[in-house]
């Protein structure tokens, strides 16, 4: 056994930065804005309040009972909860986050490397952006590269322990995420103009309220951006204190998610709205398209951009690593439950995450492929997570492990978990029936994946396959997951 | 309006953060005695 498999969060801060970490990603920066913008501004606000109380926390608290009773990782902790004959759901709970955390890496090292384009003075007046992006993008030697340095970032901080790695790692970057932020999103307001992109960004208009994307795609958002029903934040919860509260500090990691999402949009949507010629074409463009072509453009165009830019890429950097660590601690945490210790561990989740991940760090179709399935796939964990819920008993829970130690007593926050599987059946299944409308008559096809990129049949294919390796795994994985976390406090 | 908007919108995101944070650390102050 590792020295370190003990370790628990110093205080309550360890956990809460950890969480915030977890949960305040690139999603968080280069996507709210953009969706937020092109969903209905003021009108998105209010659907995406909604989707916090009625999808994000409750499944956010769902994890947190999970990490804090069974004090296992996602594959042991179904096995405690709900028995043995769940091992093999906690198994592909677990790899849908893994497979995430393959290609997230990815991410990071766009962003490492527009950084020390930003650092060497790549980006300056007449800049072909997307020239710049195009030629980054399609070379597979330069993507494995960065994304190589990425991975080996977030594996050096896992590799260090709870206290002396991630808990180190996030009270560090968190406070840096916002006060870069918070610089962006004044310095924003400075530029000519930038009023029209608020205007644009908090507007209520009544027909957006009524309409139904508005809600999808808040939902999908706050699905996607805090982390909900991940397994992520169960992991963190493992080393918690045996008192620590589960409903706040769920509540704290969604408004905490929230707000740094809206610091970015004070950042994007102003520069945008002052700067560019076509405003609509920039939050149109994706996330790829806003951030490293039209911003990296926008960026050599104002008075000090490359300032701009070197806080926005570091940013994004660090609310990428803040979440690659946490998707990695899941998988080192199997592996502890198994009794591997956290070193070894470490070092072979990485060798896992370099081997499953080159791919998607060589060729962009695979990358977008394993984004649309495994994305898509979380909102599969969500409702694992609710129905393993209510198999317990939601009052049951409530009683036994939520209320005791929590800090604020609202049972109807923890109560909407019930109501998790209809969200589930409306998102889910609009992103089914979008996916169709892509691919009219070819939507079950998966091959050659490079042409049936998100299609509903590559994302089938590809859980059912998962699913099936875990069932038939289901009892070697239950008797290999035994090493539970021995809480000291 | 949309300053109104604005405003209210940006109240409810960081006054929830903050009073989350401050229900946390009024906590852990009163464990700690």
């Amino acid at each position: 056994m590792s020295e370190n498999s003990n370790e628990q969060w110093s205080s309550r801060w360890g956990l809460v930065f950890a969480a915030m970490g977890m949960a305040i990603g690139t999603g968080n920066i280069w996507r709210f804005p953009r969706v937020a913008a092109t969903n209905g501004g003021g009108a998105f606000y209010i659907a995406y309040f909604l989707a916090l109380f009625l999808w994000a926390i409750p499944l956010l608290c769902a994890e947190g009972v999970w990490g804090k009773v069974s004090r296992m990782g996602v594959i042991g902790s179904f096995k405690e909860m709900l028995g043995k004959k769940w091992t093999w759901v906690g198994a592909l709970v677990a790899w849908i986050s893994l497979a995430i955390a393959f290609y997230y890496a990815v991410v990071i090292g766009w962003c490492i490397r527009y950084f020390l384009y930003a650092a060497t003075g790549v980006l300056k007046p007449g800049l072909d952006s997307k020239a710049l992006w195009d030629s980054f993008i399609n070379n597979p030697t330069q993507g494995a590269l960065f994304f190589i340095v990425a991975l080996l970032m977030a594996i050096f901080i896992v590799s260090r322990g709870i206290q002396n790695g991630l808990e180190k790692a996030n009270k560090f970057m968190i406070p840096s995420i916002f006060i870069l932020l918070i610089f962006l999103a004044i310095r924003a307001q400075f530029l000519p103009g930038a009023w029209k992109g608020l205007e644009y960004l908090f507007t209520i208009r009544m027909e957006d309220v009524m309409k139904g994307k508005t809600y999808l795609e808040a939902f999908t958002q706050a699905a996607w951006s805090t982390g909900a029903g991940w397994g992520l934040f169960l992991t963190y919860f493992v080393y918690a204190k045996k008192d620590e509260d589960i409903l706040l500090n769920s509540t704290t990691t969604a408004f905490a998610d929230t707000a740094a999402a809206s610091l970015a949009g004070l950042c994007v949507i102003p520069t945008i709205f002052a700067i560019s010629a076509d405003p609509m074409a920039a939050v149109k463009s994706g996330n790829n398209g806003l951030a490293f072509i039209h911003l990296t453009n926008l960026f050599t165009q104002i008075p000090g951009g490359v300032i701009m830019a070197l806080a926005f890429f570091a940013a994004l950097i660090m609310a990428a690593l803040s979440s690659e660590i946490s998707m990695i601690q899941l998988g080192v945490r199997l592996l502890e439950d198994a009794g591997w210790g956290t070193k070894k561990a470490t070092w072979a989740i990485g060798a896992a995450c370099l081997v499953c991940g080159l791919p998607s760090a060589m060729y962009n179709w695979f990358f977008e492929n394993q984004d649309w399935v495994w994305g898509v796939g979380l909102l599969l964990s969500g409702l694992l997570f609710s129905i393993g819920a209510m198999k317990i008993g939601v009052r049951k829970i409530w009683v036994e492990y939520i209320e005791p130690c929590s800090d604020i007593k609202f049972y109807w926050m923890w109560w909407l978990v019930c109501l998790f599987p209809v969200w589930f059946v409306i998102i889910f299944g609009w992103w089914t029936m979008q996916s169709i409308s892509w691919y009219p008559g070819e939507w079950y096809k998966w091959l050659p994946i490079s042409k049936y990129t998100y299609t509903v049949g590559t994302m089938y294919y590809q859980w059912i396959i998962a699913a099936v390796v875990f069932y038939f795994l289901n009892n070697w994985l239950a008797e290999k997951t035994t090493h539970k976390l021995e809480a000291k406090y | 309006m949309w300053p109104v908007t604005m405003t209210i919108i940006l109240a409810c995101v960081f006054g929830g953060f903050i009073w989350c944070l401050k229900t946390a650390m009024n906590a852990e102050t009163k464990k700690g005695h």
